[in-house]
């Protein structure tokens, strides 16, 4: 006859020997890890992508980053929803991230954008107050409302400020999460990543690199996110310029922004490449940034004949790029 | 044998309680709604032709992963309501006066939550499997070796379920379940790079994906061998023998 004095003990040590199994049996074998396979082969990714129905689904991903990416835009504004900026001029992580301007990180507003920078790009770095004039609400102002009180009410209940004053900014740790989001929704999202690590590495430089290798491991071909990484780092070899090593990290990774960037553009002689199909605007412009990055730290720290002989190299490919040309000339 | 009978009553009696409820809840309808758009998607794709053998497979691997997801919730939302609802409408009282062990309620009601998931996920996947065209090749054993582990998997998310509905309210037993159910992997990761307990201590915390052999299958990869599969189902056994002891001693002690 079984005593039940023993049962408690018996349980405990089944317990403990099922406990003690658990790490055993999950460190012993993962299904999830293995080499090859028709998900990680190139060919047959880009065979999958290529067709209707995966467009039809990486559109549908896109587009809710899209969605994600203008709420960004909201937040960055403390609520108050602007007209979006969606022109791919304005997407250029050049324009974004190499000018370092935490507002045209989110908004892509440069030059031009008001009567003050007409003649070049904002160089004020003040989060708050920022004196972008005529940017236009999503709620209209009162002179351009025809909804009389539920206009009104409208303006009262949500976010909103007239558009000629100047619109705040807010410190921008509430977009956070939203470009992790965006990046979660579309891991092919390069935006997300490239924008999302500028305005992390205001915070925390160390995350934000974390962020674009994250970036770079998902989208290896994505040029723009190694030209971002080379960006955020030249940041912090300002801070020190006797570090060798991290001067070379940041010339290979403007070399790779510069190899890929150029290996994925279209032929030109098919006509401008940012009006060929898989080629925009931003893209031509982060690779020139990437190119004029690349020669002006190779004539700052590295020979200066071979910054000469990049310049002219990329001069051939990009003829109308004039600070490659002026950097030519100043030798 | 004789005295089995009674047990066996009650548990048959106890699943069809929940089989009803089952059938009772919008929940399944919603799924085959779902599995409809599905199927006509797949119409749609195989009278505009499919236009290479990686699409199909993509289809494939799209219909499975969305049965298993199906499955998977409809058997944590059942799991959940079991004992909060019957106590609610106090329909949990007549059963506990009856002779019966409330050992026996818990395991009556999570093996019905569980065959209910694997019901519908069979379903579904035959559903799938049979509307998709199979244009690449693929190992028949990983099939069979996937389909048992989401047995196992469901029991496992079906006692999941059950367990923290005892200790939570409804939504936040929803919340726990399907957080562990979709993120319990990169929980599990970065619980083991980030904190002090490492990957040993990670490895307590619930991932579902390890018995999800989908994409594997999909990828046209080999069967896995058969000491590695029979660790996967260990570590589920494991897991699911976890969930059991604390479910029954949940409800053992519970005021009722």
């Amino acid at each position: 006859m079984r005593s039940p004095r023993r049962k408690p003990v018996r349980i405990a040590l089944f317990v403990f020997v099922v406990l003690g199994a658990i790490p055993m049996l999950a460190l012993r074998v993962d299904p999830r890890e293995y080499h090859g396979g028709r998900s990680h082969d190139a060919i047959a990714r880009s065979a999958r992508n290529a067709s209707s129905i995966a467009v039809l689904f990486g559109e549908l991903r896109t587009s809710m980053s899209d969605i994600l990416f203008v709420k960004t835009q909201v937040y960055l504004h403390g609520g108050v929803a602007y007209v979006p900026h969606h022109e791919a001029q304005q997407l250029s992580v050049e324009k974004m991230v190499g000018q370092e301007d935490a507002h045209h990180a989110a908004t892509g507003v440069h030059a031009g954008c008001c009567p003050h920078h007409l003649a070049g790009p904002c160089d004020h770095d003040d989060d708050s107050h920022h004196c972008h004039f005529g940017e236009q609400t999503v709620i209209p102002p009162p002179s351009r409302d025809y909804r009389g009180f539920i206009g009104r009410l409208h303006r009262q209940v949500k976010p909103w400020q007239d558009p000629s004053l100047p619109h705040v900014h807010t410190d921008g740790t509430e977009l956070l999460p939203w470009f992790r989001i965006m990046t979660i929704t579309d891991p092919n999202y390069i935006m997300g990543y490239s924008l999302g690590s500028w305005w992390v590495s205001q915070h925390d430089r160390e995350m934000a690199l974390d962020f674009l290798a994250e970036g770079i491991r998902k989208n290896p071909d994505a040029f723009q996110l190694r030209m971002g990484r080379g960006f955020i780092q030249t940041r912090a070899f300002r801070a020190n310029r006797d570090d060798m090593e991290l001067l070379e990290h940041i010339r290979s990774d403007f070399r790779d922004a510069v190899r890929l960037g150029i290996a994925q553009r279209p032929d030109p002689a098919n006509g401008p490449p940012e009006e060929q199909p898989g080629w925009s605007l931003f893209q031509e412009q982060d690779l020139w940034s990437a190119c004029q990055m690349l020669v002006i730290l190779e004539r700052e720290f590295g020979d200066p004949q071979m910054a000469r002989e990049l310049a002219a190299k990329y001069l051939g490919i990009f003829p109308d790029n004039k600070v490659l040309a002026n950097i030519l000339q100043s030798e | 044998m004789q005295k089995m009978l009674p047990r066996i009553r009650t548990f048959a009696l106890i699943g069809r309680g929940v089989w009803l409820a089952l059938l009772r809840r919008q929940d399944l309808y919603v799924c085959v709604m779902l599995i409809c758009i599905f199927l006509v998607g797949v119409l749609v794709m195989r009278i505009v032709g499919i236009d290479n053998p990686a699409t199909g497979t993509f289809l494939l691997n799209m219909g499975m992963t969305f049965a298993s997801i199906c499955a998977h919730v409809m058997a944590l939302l059942l799991a959940v309501r079991q004992f909060p609802s019957e106590m609610e409408n106090r329909t949990l009282y007549p059963l506990l006066a009856r002779p019966v062990r409330r050992a026996d309620i818990v395991l009556a009601k999570w093996l019905a939550v569980a065959i209910g998931g694997v019901v519908v996920y069979t379903a579904l996947l035959s559903i799938v499997w049979a509307s998709v065209p199979k244009l690449e090749t693929y190992d028949f054993v990983l099939l069979a070796q996937l389909y048992v582990l989401h047995l196992f998997s469901l029991l496992w998310l079906a006692g999941v379920g059950i367990t923290f509905s005892l200790i939570f309210p409804r939504g936040l037993a929803v919340f726990a379940g399907g957080l562990l159910y979709f993120a319990g992997a990169s929980l599990r990761r970065w619980i083991g790079q980030e904190l002090p307990i490492g990957r040993v201590g990670a490895a307590y915390i619930p991932d579902f994906g390890m018995l999800d052999l989908t994409t594997r299958y999909t990828d046209g990869m080999h069967a896995l061998a058969g000491q590695d599969w029979l660790f996967l189902v260990g570590y589920a056994l494991a897991m699911i023998l976890c969930f059991a002891v604390a479910a029954l001693a949940l409800f053992e002690r519970k005021p009722l």
